[in-house]
């Protein structure tokens, strides 16, 4: 494909397809795990183990993953 | 030709007569049935324009705002010291109450106008957003006022409060940006729709949720676009956060972000949550149909964004404080959003088999009537409210009904509340020097400066920003002439020491709410 710009964008100007949303939904549920279960590391937790809170956010982070994962065979239809 | 009067004119081609014109007559019913619901909101609203004292705790307060900012000052202050007062809440609602401020003084009834022109604006802009949608003037008609007919815009709707000036600029927003989805969209509806967003966000901070659901819509459409205009909008929003927090010596950061950290109560959300849910299950539920539907079926839209972000926010209600206001968007987002997907349920229908367009065709109109069931609120006394009430079997107290049960906001100021008011601030005015007032409004009709802004207190000392030193020390003198209390949202302390040094003088009901008043002990 002939480029019309010396230098592509970075960012793409195309819509997000389902499958890109997909994939950032589920990054987004396992960052939210991971902070999740990283506040202990620094100290940050009140409770011994899991707290209330990050159970919470542990199950947000979860469903965050199902949603992201289901909507990866919608491949490359518009988000 | 609107989408729904051609069907009926030209007739659905599958759609018996009978069922048509069955049809058109719940369609109709259902208009009017919102109507009338709208014209108890404007009534309501009449009499709060009369009524010169605070309705809903706060509203002197927000008065007290404007002024400072007609006076050309600042109302982020350092709350410490006398006279005691900050205000928590961004300037803009407060700015576009100035002019009125300037011409007729500071009355009560300017920022209810402004709140209540707000509501209507927002309105139209649900309405404007289906109909530009789906071409469908009746169901944008019917989402229109199925946002005004909701409890909480009728509570909250002609209050001097920022929060409906708010949901408009949100509305308007999002209503821009949508049109980016038109065969040829132009950069006004970007650009008209960013301003709106800061606007937004300038008249109150919960408006972030629908400011991230604009970026949010941008980003499916084009991550570039998104990420320049959000860096764009940032800077803005900074540069201007910068400013005012240069030219308040920092406490506009105080007050505005550290003061509205509050305390989290999960089961008050859940609460807000069930609350809004039944009132609101109809449009909620058509509007979450329709979000699962775009999501796995075809395109996000700018309005299902909207509602799930606004629907995820009212987590926030939770907070200290906070309470079914923080629904209004959601209930916005519901409207317009439930109006397209009816629209669009409607224009499916109407080249399908009989059984599928009379279904669609008796549903819609049904649906609207039954949401508006739901949000039933309407008064039950006086001539033509009562033999309404008895036929519709409701009844309240207060010669109110809500379909909600039991609300501070909906009953109309009587003139008994009238003489209250007067009586407190003739009390006001009499007592010597300041007066230690839990709502402002009295202080405006006494002529007596606003002293304290007791909630954005109590949560400032919760959060370790208030030292009542000061104000402690004035209340040991005795130095206010008179105490006012509604609720006591103070800080303890400042509590303890106004029962060390005040006695009972006399106690005023006013709006359902007991207003005790003290005196300086002998």
């Amino acid at each position: 494909m002939v480029q019309d710009v010396i230098i592509p964008p970075m960012l793409p100007e195309t819509p997000l397809t389902k499958r890109q949303l997909g994939w950032l939904i589920l990054a987004a549920g396992v960052m939210l795990s991971l902070a999740a279960l990283g506040v202990d590391l620094i100290g940050a937790g009140a409770f011994a183990g899991l707290g209330p809170a990050q159970r919470q956010a542990l199950g947000a982070g979860g469903l965050l993953m199902l949603f992201g994962a289901s909507l990866l065979p919608l491949g490359h239809r518009p988000a | 030709m609107s989408v729904a009067l051609r069907d009926w004119k030209s007739g659905r081609p599958h759609l018996h007569p009978r069922w048509r014109w069955v049809s058109a007559a719940l369609f109709v019913f259902a208009a009017l049935a919102l109507l009338g619901q709208f014209l108890v909101y404007v009534h309501y609203s009449a009499s709060l324009l009369r009524f010169p004292f605070d309705y809903d705790q706060g509203e002197g307060f927000e008065l007290y705002d404007a002024v400072l900012h007609a006076q050309g000052q600042w109302p982020y202050q350092d709350s410490q010291v006398f006279p005691f007062y900050s205000s928590i809440y961004p300037p803009l609602f407060h700015l576009l109450v100035v002019p009125l401020i300037w011409i007729f003084g500071a009355q009560m009834w300017t920022g209810r106008l402004v709140s209540f022109i707000a509501s209507l604006i927002a309105a139209g802009a649900i309405g404007w957003g289906v109909q530009r949608a789906s071409g469908n003037k009746v169901i944008a008609l019917l989402s229109g006022l199925t946002f005004l007919a909701s409890n909480y815009t009728f509570h909250i709707g002609p209050l001097f409060r920022q929060h409906m000036t708010m949901v408009m600029f949100e509305a308007l927003a999002i209503v821009a940006l949508a049109q980016l989805d038109d065969p040829e969209p132009n950069d006004k509806a970007l650009w008209s729709g960013l301003v709106f967003v800061l606007c937004a966000g300038y008249t109150k901070q919960l408006a972030l949720a629908t400011a991230l659901a604009a970026f949010g819509f941008l980003f499916l459409r084009g991550p570039r676009r998104a990420v320049l205009t959000g860096v764009g909008l940032t800077l803005v929003a900074g540069g201007i956060f910068l400013w005012i927090n240069l030219a308040t010596e920092g406490w506009w950061y105080t007050s505005i972000i550290r003061a509205n950290i509050n305390a989290y109560d999960a089961g008050q959300a859940v609460s807000l949550y069930q609350q809004w849910a039944s009132l609101h299950l109809v449009i909620a539920t058509v509007a979450a149909a329709r979000l699962v539907y775009e999501i796995y079926f075809t395109r996000l839209s700018a309005y299902a964004v909207w509602f799930a972000f606004a629907a995820a926010n009212g987590a926030l209600s939770g907070k200290f404080g906070a309470g079914e206001a923080y629904f209004v968007t959601a209930t916005a987002a519901a409207c317009v959003f439930s109006g397209v997907a009816l629209a669009r349920l409607w224009e499916w229908s109407r080249n399908k088999s009989g059984r599928w367009a009379t279904a669609a065709a008796l549903a819609i109109p049904l649906l609207y009537l039954a949401q508006t069931y739901l949000t039933l609120h309407l008064y039950t006394e006086g001539p033509i409210y009562e033999p309404v009430a008895r036929a519709l079997g409701v009844s309240g107290a207060r010669g109110y009904y809500d379909s909600q049960g039991y609300t501070q906001l909906g009953p109309r100021p009587t003139r008994a509340d009238h003489a209250a008011g007067t009586q407190i601030a003739e009390l006001a005015r009499a007592a010597p020097g300041p007066v230690f007032s839990e709502e402002a409004g009295f202080m405006f009709v006494a002529g007596k400066p606003v002293v304290t802004n007791a909630f954005p207190q109590l949560v400032m000392y919760q959060a370790g920003l208030f030292d009542p030193a000061q104000e402690i020390e004035m209340i040991n003198r005795k130095a206010f002439g008179l105490v006012i209390f509604r609720a006591q949202f103070y800080p303890p302390p400042v509590l303890q020491a106004i029962g060390a040094n005040y006695q009972p003088k006399r106690e005023i009901w006013m709006n359902g709410f007991l207003y005790r008043l003290l005196e300086p002990r002998p």
